[in-house]
Parts: C-alpha cells; structure tokens; sequence
C-alpha cells in the first residue's frame, strides 16, 4: 500500500492551481468505495504502547489468509482519543468500535464481523448498565465531546496525504489563496477571536499582526511542538494523527503574516510525530504545497523541522527561538517582543499545533460559525488530556465553557473504583488545583485563571482522595527546580526554598509559619522572575494553600497526612483479623520485613521496612488487610493486640 | 577579508589550544587583527617588540601567570590594557588583577558579546565594517549571525561522527548534530565535541554548555538498553514512584546510573506522552503500562 502510494504520488502533476486541487479530490473520491469494507487501527502512541502493530500485523496476515484482501481495506490511523481502552479497532462502513483489541481477537474479528457481518459482542463498549454500545459516535466518551480539530484523526492514516485531501484538506489553503487578500484572512482570524492553545491565550490575530506589521523584510512563523507538559499529550497526538492539518494552518498564517520561512519545532522524544510530519512535508512539496508558487499564487513558502532536545523552559517562546539558532534554549528579557524581534532577530510567529490546526476551520467555515460555539471571551473548542484517577482516560476536545463536571463525569466515566474526587490539576507546572467545589465552573481561559489556575497547553490530571495536595505541590515545584534554566535568581532560588520547605513538611517536619512563608516567596517569585517559568511556579503551591490549607495544617501540626501518601507520616500495618496468611505479601516484600507462614497471621516489622508500598498493592482486594496507619493509630493498633 | 590597518593588534596569550584557536578565530571576523601566544615568555618578547592595543591573558598560565605578566608588560609599555580571563575564578584574584591595571575580569565560560563589549569599550569600533557585506550576500537563506566559517584546521574526523554530518558547516545545525551523534554512540565523548567545536567554528565551551543543558544528551557512555520511567503528573498520581522503587530495586540502580555490564541506563523522564496509560516506563522505545514487580524482572530478562 505504501509503495502504491509513494509512486502514485510520484506520477502526479503539480498542483498549479486551486482547480487542480479540486479535480485531486475528485479522483482519489472516485478510487474510494464508501461501501467497502475497511478495518482501522488506532496507531497512536496510546495504542502503540497496547500493541497495537501486532494487531496490525495480525490483521494483515488474517485478511490475507482469508483472501479478503481485494474485499477489505487496512488503515492504520492517528489516535482516537480513547487511550484507557487501546487497542481500538473500527470497522467501516457501520462504524463498529471494539477495544481493547488484541492480537488473539483478530481470527474472530476476521471471521465473525468482516465474513459474517456480524458483530463481536465481548469487544463492545458496555456502560455501567452492561449495555453493549455498537458504535463510536454512541459510547459516552465520545458522545459528550464535539471533536472539529481533533476528529478527523480517526480517518486519515497520517502517512497518506491523499486521506487528509480526500477529507476536504488543503481547501482553505486554496480558499485563502485565490479568493482572500492575506488581510482578509488576518481579520478572519481576528474576528473568530482564536486564542493560543499553548498556554497564555494570547489572541492568535493580533500577534499575527504584530509580526506582520514588525519592519522587516524576513519573517518567520513557527509551530510550538515541544509539548513539555508532564501529564498532557495532546499537541503530540494531533501532529502524529493528522500533521497536514497543522501544516496547512502554518502555510496559511504564513500568508496572512507575509513569511516565507518556517519552523516545526517538535520534542526528540515524539519520535513517531518527528517521522509523520517529516513524510507529510515531503508529500507536501511533491504537490506543490509547499515550495514556490504555491498553487499558482505566487506565494513562496517553505518549512524546517527542528527536534528539540528535551527541557521544559525550551517551549517558551523566546527560549525555543534561541535553540532554533543553534543556541542554548534559554529565555531572554522579552521587553521587544519575539513577534517583533525572534529567530535571528528577526520578527517571528510563534503558535502552538492546537492553535495552527484550528486555522484551515476558522477559514472554510468562517469565523461566525467559529465565534458560535465556546463563551464570551474563549471560542471555539479545546483539546484535554484527561488523564490520572478517572475511569475513562484519554483525549477529549470540548467546546470551550463546558462544566468540569461534565468532563470529568460525563465524559470521564467518574473516579476510578467509586473513590471519592478530590481535585482537578489543570494548566501542568504552571496551573493550579481546583476543588470540589468549584466543579460546576464552565471551562474556558478567564474562569480557570479566576480560580488560580489556568488552561495551559490542556493537561486534566484527576485526583482521588488518595492523592496528597502537599505531595502534588511538591512535586511540581520539584520538577520546577529540575527544569530551571537557573539564569533568573528567583526562579532559581525561589523554587529551591519552596521546595526545601515542601520536602520539609512531607517529611513531618514542618514548623508553624511555614505555611505563610511560602506564600511570601512565591509573591516574590510570581512578581520578579524572568519568564513565564519563574512567573507561574507558585500556581500548584498557592492553590493548594487555598483550596487545602487543611491538610498542610495536619501535615504540620499533627504529623499526619490524611491522604496516606507521605511516606515518613504512614506505616503499613497487617490487620490480624482480617490477614488470610496467604503468603502473598510476604512473598513480594523487597527487604524480608513481614514475618509469619502459611495460614498465619503476618506481622510488619516496622524497624525493617521501608514504606515502599508492595504489600499494599499486592494484598488481595476480597481481604484488604494491609492499610496505611498514622503514628498514632499504629500504636493503638500495637497497642490492642499486645 | 580586509582588516583595519591602523588598529593595533590584540595579543591572546593562552595555553590551552582550542581557547586560544577559538578566540582568536572569532576575534579575526569580528574584525579585528590577532595575535595569539601560548605562553608568557614568547607573549613578553613580542611586547617588547611591537605595540599591541590590548592584551587577553588567562590567569593560568605555565611560568608566569596572568597577572604578573600583565605587571611586567605594563612595566615595558604603561598605555597597555588587559583582560584576565580564567576557569578559576576568586575575588582574591579578580581583586589583583584589577589592581595591576586590568580592564575587566572574566570566569570561563564567557559570553563573547561581553567580551567584544570590553574590547570595544578599549579600542573604539572596529574600523573597517566587513559584517554587512557577509549579510546582503547570505541574507535570503541564511542571517548574518549563523555566517559560515571555514575552520583553519581540517581535524581527523573521530570515528562517532555519523557520514551525514561531516560536510556539515551551519552553526545553526549545532543542536541537531549533537542529536545525531548522541543516538549514534549513545554518548558524546570529548572527541567528538572538539571535532564538532572547529568545524562549526564555535568555543568549545559553548558546546559543552549546550551539552549539559538539554536531557537528551549525556557526557558518559549509556547502557545498551535505555529504560525510562514517566514521572509526569498523570503517572505521578497513579504510582509513578513505586514503579520507579521497583526498577531501581530490579536493576540495582540509581536514576541516570548506567549498570557495571553496561546492559542497562536508568533515567527517570517528565513525560512520555501517553499519559492515559500512568504508571509507564520506556525499554528501547517500546512502552510497558503499569507493569507488576515480577513483569519489570521479565522485561528487562528478555531484552538482554
């Protein structure tokens, strides 16, 4: 498949003009049955990491034994959003969606849905009713979301640009083009009021007009891949799905802005986006995309790729611009703006993959159908990595002012083994934590900045109460410290004091008034570091003091954390009456610190063990005998047995 | 390239080679006239020969340090102005030296910015402008900062430089071949670093600066089978740090430790990016989701 392909491309006139593009997707229309079987695999890193090529490849042979080849079509596809349940497998034309799919399932697929028709009941979704749901578009995971950026993925094997034009891609390049002087194309973007994905929100029109107004001849436009955020993979996921959408965007501001150069800047660690965007440039340049003239135009454009190296302060702006030159990704003073003065001194456009793939809707649809749909000051949709303590994990895009509630419940499924919900992290090391209470808040750029935190590049990480907000405080300040770039002394000295003191108080030394002192350095860090780095680092501390100052006081105050996570405030403790002696425990503890035998009842020996955590997890869930004990209830339980 | 006559020269007295090279290759197109000497005695016999604007002087030097030949060449022409710089910096010598007459004082590694703003604030502008004439000629591809420079010496090329990069010469694709020679030899080794500092024409000490800042590179030899444990946010929260206990605990190991055989490197890393799957770990690229203790020992058994 991928040599027809490769020489169908190669055999291909250029496209010289909009009509050419037109009269493309007609043909490659015209080869495509609509009726024709075709079984799709997601391929995303999600699925990737299930399995999914051997399913793949399964697949492959099966169909082939079979001699269904002729009959049935193999495509392997970006992600479909639904990473809990990988593999997931999608048979068109009737769309059914099975998960979890593994190599062992594909004869019975083969035999039963793509011979018999029939549908493979056990691989259907079920919902809490043990209702079995036939297709994608109805399990509630999906159903919930409106996925205009972000839904094409399941369609297209991003390897193939022939899947994204026959899908209508590359039309609003053409539209912008030949119908839209690069102005009018600006105003459209102002008009729909598009806002970074990235982080800020900085409205992307304005800082389009920036570069375009900044004197100059050379201008570049740069997409922000280096989606550093612990616990967020959305960015990734759409260059690695659907990367001519994000490259038609970036050709498109380019126009707008009047920039004839630019630069994919994409993490070393995203391997696969690295390949797919590399393939989907080359095709680009074979049609005529990309290169001189484009679409007989006149308009010159190409693209660099540049992989990033891996640190954190490298994906913001100024910091990334630097590497691209070959330099040290560290920030500078931003008094002239990168818009105005970027890459080589030169004014350059910086947005994310998010923000460059919602550009070609903006454009087909206009930005009345685009300001349509979201709140008053945040349109359109957004994508979340809705991740951590929830039953449905995974990628979900949303309008913009849709209820946390919702997503979490609706589209999450709710906590993971009916635990009870704590918090939401939202914005990565720069956001902050949001309660309970304040689930009911519409989710858009102003409301999640009023409760302390902010959007970010859209990582959702849940929180059940067994997660410590003192621990998670920590550990964002301790990647914090980590990624530095240490050129600013508050950001570099104000960290590491924070976390000195966080450390401090995990570890049941805390001392009255370390709770206020922190909120006095971060003021300072959040008034005078550099960059957004420094400026944010006290988001995750500041907001849990103001949602959880409860349990640093106990922390502090009683030595006690309440969610049992801070190791040198818990003990494991074997119940007597409810330990089997079924040696389980025993048997994977890394020091030798439980005593007893078969049927006995086990004893921790508290001086030999080291909290690490594994007769916890391995105790059966029907005896639940070990549990996490403070001081105080470890001596009374002792206590009770002597 | 045509160079200001009249201005005196710039005398860099240096020992350690690539320093000495460096500098004055870069000082040559900044457009400036050099000098270099490697040690004290033949720097002080080219003094009493000539007169030189300024002199650049590392503070350690065999025989005569920097300061004390800086005394001695003040002694012979009084005008004379120096800059110290050093790898061992102290107050106590920085103090020193500005006493016997040093213009400015600076720790290695330097930013060459700072230093051209010391030479200039001693010798005025450079006289002839050679800067804009490089831009107008490359400024459609390439902008004046990342020029091209032909290096003076044609090294051995170290055997870890991969094919594709030994025509390589823009200072801009410094990151990406450092990439290149990482994956290659899974380690950058100091050869390398200097071969890819005179073919870029860029201080070696700025190499190792970007060597040091960006994870992806490491300074010592890594393990056959790279493991990586996500420590982002979403594993975080659903026990990245017990499947972090049970690799260390496996493969006996520290994070960012290589084992004795060699077989195996440890790192922990900020995120994966698959984040629905937490608590995950990286063995040669393929991803393992929430493995049990008996699963990491089999993991690693069979990727030996």
């Amino acid at each position: 498949m991928a040599n027809l392909v490769a020489t169908d491309l190669e055999t291909r006139m250029r496209l010289s003009a909009p009509s050419d593009l037109v009269e493309l997707r007609k043909d490659i229309l015209s080869r495509r049955d609509p009726t024709k079987l075709c079984v799709t695999i997601c391929s995303g890193t999600g699925c990737h990491a299930y399995g999914s090529e051997e399913v793949y490849e399964s697949f492959v042979s099966e169909i082939q034994k079979k001699g269904l080849q002729k009959k049935v079509g193999i495509r392997r596809t970006g992600c479909h959003g639904f990473c809990e349940r990988g593999t997931v497998v999608v048979v068109f034309p009737e769309e059914i969606c099975y998960l979890h799919v593994k190599p062992d399932d594909i004869p019975e697929i083969v035999a039963t849905t793509l011979t018999e028709r029939k549908v493979v009941e056990r691989l259907l979704y079920e919902d809490q009713d043990g209702q079995k749901i036939v297709q994608e578009g109805d399990i509630p995971f999906y159903k919930h979301q409106s996925r205009i950026v972000f839904g094409n993925n399941r369609f297209i094997d991003p390897k193939n640009m022939e899947d994204y034009i026959a899908l209508g891609g590359y039309s609003a390049l053409a539209k912008a083009l030949s119908e839209m002087t690069p102005e009018l194309v600006l105003d459209e973007v102002k008009k729909a009021n598009l806002r970074g994905r990235g982080g800020g929100g900085f409205p992307a029109g304005v800082k389009w007009e920036t570069t375009r107004n900044a004197p100059g001849e050379i201008k570049y436009v740069i997409v922000n891949a280096d989606e550093g955020d612990p616990g967020a993979y959305m960015d990734r996921s759409l260059l690695e799905g659907n990367p001519h959408s994000v490259l038609e965007g970036l050709i498109i501001g380019a126009y707008a802005i009047g920039s004839h150069e630019g630069f994919i800047y994409v993490r070393q660690e995203y391997p696969l986006a690295v390949e797919n965007i590399t393939i989907a440039l080359e095709q680009a340049r074979k049609y005529g995309l990309l290169g001189k003239n484009i679409l007989g135009s006149g308009f010159d454009f190409d693209v660099r790729i540049h992989r990033g190296a891996g640190a954190f302060v490298s994906g913001e702006s100024s910091a990334l611009m630097t590497a691209i030159e070959g330099r040290v990704g560290e920030p500078r003073p931003k008094y002239i703006r990168t818009a105005v003065s970027g890459i080589w001194e030169r004014p350059s456009n910086l947005n994310n993959v998010e923000t460059w793939a919602t550009v070609p809707l903006i454009i087909n649809k206009g930005a009345d159908w685009f300001t349509g749909i979201g709140t008053k000051g945040s349109k359109g949709t957004k994508i979340f990595s809705l991740v951590g303590k929830v039953n449905n994990t995974g990628l979900v895009e949303v309008p913009m002012g849709m209820p946390l509630r919702d997503i979490i419940y609706k589209i999450g499924g709710g906590i993971r083994q009916g635990k009870k919900f704590k918090a939401v992290q939202t914005g990565g090391p720069s956001g902050g934590v949001i309660p309970e209470r304040l689930l009911d808040t519409p989710v858009d750029f102003d409301e999640l900045s009023k409760m302390g935190s902010m959007m970010g590049s859209g990582g959702m990480i849940v929180m059940d109460d067994t997660t410590c907000m003192v621990d998670i405080a920590r550990y964002f300040l301790n990647f914090l410290s980590d990624e530095s770039c240490g050129k600013c002394v508050p950001c570099r000295e104000g960290i590491h004091k924070m976390l000195k003191i966080l450390n401090r108080i995990c570890a049941g030394e805390g001392r009255k008034g370390d709770i206020e002192l922190l909120e006095e350095i971060a003021v300072v860090v959040q008034t005078s570091a550099l960059c957004a780095l420094g400026t944010t680092a006290p988001n995750p501390v500041l907001s849990t003091i103001r949602y959880f100052r409860d349990e640093y006081e106990a922390h502090i105050h009683e030595k006690h954390c309440p969610a049992g996570v801070c190791k040198a405030l818990i003990s494991y403790y074997i119940q007597p009456d409810k330990c089997k002696g079924c040696m389980i425990c025993l048997r994977n503890c890394p020091v030798g610190a439980i005593s007893g035998g078969k049927r006995e009842v086990h004893f921790i020996q508290q001086n030999k063990c080291t909290k690490c955590g594994n007769c916890f997890e391995v105790c059966p869930s029907k005896f639940a005998a070990v549990t996490k004990a403070t001081a105080v209830q470890l001596a009374q339980a002792v206590g009770n047995r002597d | 390239m045509e160079i200001a006559q009249k201005a005196k020269p710039i005398l860099v007295v240096e020992d350690e080679s690539i320093m000495r090279e460096s500098l004055r290759d870069w000082l040559a197109e900044a457009g400036y006239h050099v000098e270099t000497a490697e040690e004290s005695e033949k720097a002080l016999k080219a003094i009493a020969e000539r007169d030189f604007g300024l002199l650049i002087l590392d503070l350690r030097l065999p025989g005569t340090g920097g300061i004390d030949l800086l005394r001695q060449a003040r002694a012979k022409r009084p005008q004379l102005k120096g800059i110290i710089i050093t790898a061992y910096p102290s107050v106590q010598t920085a103090v020193e030296a500005m006493k016997e007459g040093a213009i400015d004082y600076l720790p290695k590694p330097f930013d060459l910015n700072r230093l051209e703003e010391s030479i200039r604030s001693t010798l005025g502008p450079v006289q002839v402008e050679i800067r804009p004439k490089i831009a107008t000629e490359k400024a459609v591809t390439k902008p004046s900062v990342a020029a091209v420079r032909v290096p003076k010496i044609a090294p051995e090329v170290p055997k870890e430089i991969p094919d594709q990069l030994r025509n390589i010469d823009d200072k801009s694709a410094l990151i990406q071949m450092l990439l290149a020679i990482q994956s290659e030899n899974r380690w950058l080794s100091n050869d390398a670093l200097v071969w890819v500092s005179l073919k870029l024409g860029i201080p070696l000490t700025q190499i190792y600066h970007i060597a040091t800042f960006y994870k992806a590179f490491s300074l010592k030899p890594q393990g056959r089978h790279s493991v990586s444990v996500c420590m982002g946010t979403a594993c975080h929260v659903r026990g990245a740090t017990g499947l972090l206990n049970k690799t260390t605990d496996t493969l006996k190991i520290k994070p960012g430790e290589t084992s004795r055989d060699l077989q195996f490197t440890l790192n922990t890393v900020n995120c994966l990016g698959c984040c629905a799957l937490g608590p995950v770990m990286m063995v040669d690229g393929k991803y393992h989701s929430n493995p049990s203790a008996g699963k990491v020992k089999e993991i690693f058994e069979t990727s030996k």
